[in-house]
């Protein structure tokens, strides 16, 4: 398992390393868009990561669950 | 007026992230209603949520969230259903009358539950930044407290961000009725509270791969111990002909590991295009691996307006202690559960968010989605022939939210 996601991080380090050259500060206009930002509806997606949460076996993934809850019913 | 080389920077920052430099230190908030029901008079949710956000000069971050849930309907208690009318108890007290032919079901639940959360992200230098939290939720019959932290550092003049993060949690059961033993007889003392915790680790990796595109991969470690039973699922021994002889309460591991892996990607295809999509895969030793992918793609309408519409999909193995009944031939398991979340099934989600932003600027989305959860391999037999053991659901969503 831990071999598996070592690969995976170091396939997405590399992928990192061919990004090259970087994007500079100020070529990032298009990155700062709230669409192109994760997280940024924080409220939307916790809504439904808690309905997924109630009624499917798997909940999480995308950041640390927090919340909680019974999840009953 | 002359500003000091901070004031510069943040101006310029704020500028970049598109709102005004007043507007970078003010609170931000987020309120959203949202309406959940399934088909067949089955589970209906109503929901209040609010997270709201400040930001200082310094770029730290305090967010608050708070909410309300109204639960009620009817939920699957586990039991088989059979062509003979049944009349049980449900665990949390109620004669229930079952027609023949028809999934049991407990209707008289009802539940509320509240939760709140405070976080606080703050930048320790230039490439550090550390950000903790507390959670709580407390429904009539659950009690939920946790923290979290999380360490993240940039590199790559900001082009990579790695993250480490734990959270701890302590949660009580505190079942109606009490706790009921496991594999005892519906209709046994059930007495006293008990509890659970968790623990979480996650990694994360968010990488910049041009000027258009950026991708996060995350992998976190879950370990959950303690009562991880759902106090209110029975399931039942039936014999050959398809009679339900007894009805007993489920009985699960009280240990849980699981692994997950998630990707997501986003990437502005063009100037009104912006496509977002994920996968995530979980394996934990219950056996109920998982692989859920999602897509969406934001089109701008100009005038501040949006939709997006997405598309989820998910699919999971049943646990391994999972079984819809046992014959009253066989022994009974010293772990099983009828729970038909623990069932082997696919979901499929279809939805969209329309936004907008009125003359005041508040920026508001209406969302709406189609669920349905199809199980596999539920078809009964012998005397229950023509009858299933889950039947699955359909749910729709309707949320209503504004930014101000």
């Amino acid at each position: 398992m831990l071999i598996r996601v070592g690969l995976a991080f170091a396939l997405t380090l590399s992928m990192s390393s061919c990004a090259q050259p970087q994007v500079k500060p100020w070529e990032r206009g298009v990155l700062a868009e709230p669409a192109m930002t994760f997280g940024h509806d924080a409220l939307k997606d916790s809504i439904a990561d808690h309905v997924y949460f109630a009624k499917e076996a798997t909940s999480g993934g995308r950041s640390l669950t927090g919340g909680g809850g019974c999840g009953c019913n | 007026m002359q500003l000091s080389t901070w004031q510069q920077l943040t101006l310029v920052t704020a500028t970049l992230a598109g709102v005004s430099s007043t507007q970078a230190a003010e609170w931000e908030h987020d309120a959203a209603t949202l309406y959940y029901g399934e088909s067949d008079g089955r589970v209906q949710v109503g929901s209040l949520k609010y997270l709201g956000k400040r930001e200082n000069d310094q770029g730290d971050k305090l967010s608050i969230n708070a909410g309300v849930d109204a639960l009620t309907g009817a939920s699957p208690m586990g039991v088989a259903p059979s062509y003979n009318a049944q009349t049980l108890t449900s665990p949390s007290g109620n004669t229930i009358n079952i027609p023949a032919g028809q999934l049991p079901v407990d209707d008289h639940f009802k539940d509320a539950r509240l939760s709140a959360a405070v976080q606080w992200d703050k930048g320790i230098n230039e490439q550090w930044r550390h950000s903790s939290g507390v959670t709580f939720s407390k429904e009539h019959d659950y009690l939920h407290t946790g923290v979290n932290s999380t360490v993240s550092r940039s590199l790559n003049n900001k082009n990579t961000t790695l993250s480490a993060g734990l959270d701890l949690a302590h949660d009580q059961v505190q079942a109606i009725n009490g706790k009921p033993t496991p594999l005892s007889l519906a209709g046994s003392t059930r007495a006293g509270d008990d509890s659970k915790r968790s623990t979480e680790a996650l990694l994360g990796l968010t990488q910049v791969l041009s000027k258009r595109a950026i991708a996060q991969l995350n992998y976190s470690y879950s370990q959950t111990s303690g009562y991880l039973n759902d106090p209110y699922k029975y399931f039942s021994v039936v014999t050959p002909a398809g009679i339900v002889t007894e009805n007993r309460y489920e009985s699960r591991p009280d240990v849980r590991k699981g692994h997950t892996l998630y990707g997501a990607l986003k990437f502005k295809a063009n100037d009104k295009t912006v496509s977002t999509s994920s996968l995530r895969w979980h394996k934990d030793d219950w056996g109920t691996n998982s692989l859920t992918a999602e897509q969406s793609i934001r089109f701008d309408l100009g005038n501040q307006r949006s939709i997006e519409p997405s598309i989820r999909y998910y699919q999971q193995k049943a646990a391994d202690f999972y079984k819809p009944q046992v014959s009253s031939i066989d022994s009974i398991p010293a772990y099983i559960s009828a729970d038909y979340r623990l069932a082997r099934f696919k979901a499929y989600t279809v939805g969209a968010t329309y936004r907008w932003q009125d003359r005041k600027e508040r920026e508001w989305r209406i969302s709406g989605e189609y669920y349905q959860q199809k199980p596999v391999n539920t078809e009964l037999t012998a005397g229950q022939a023509g009858l299933k053991a889950n039947s699955g659901f359909d749910a729709a969503v309707v949320s209503l939210g504004v930014k101000f």
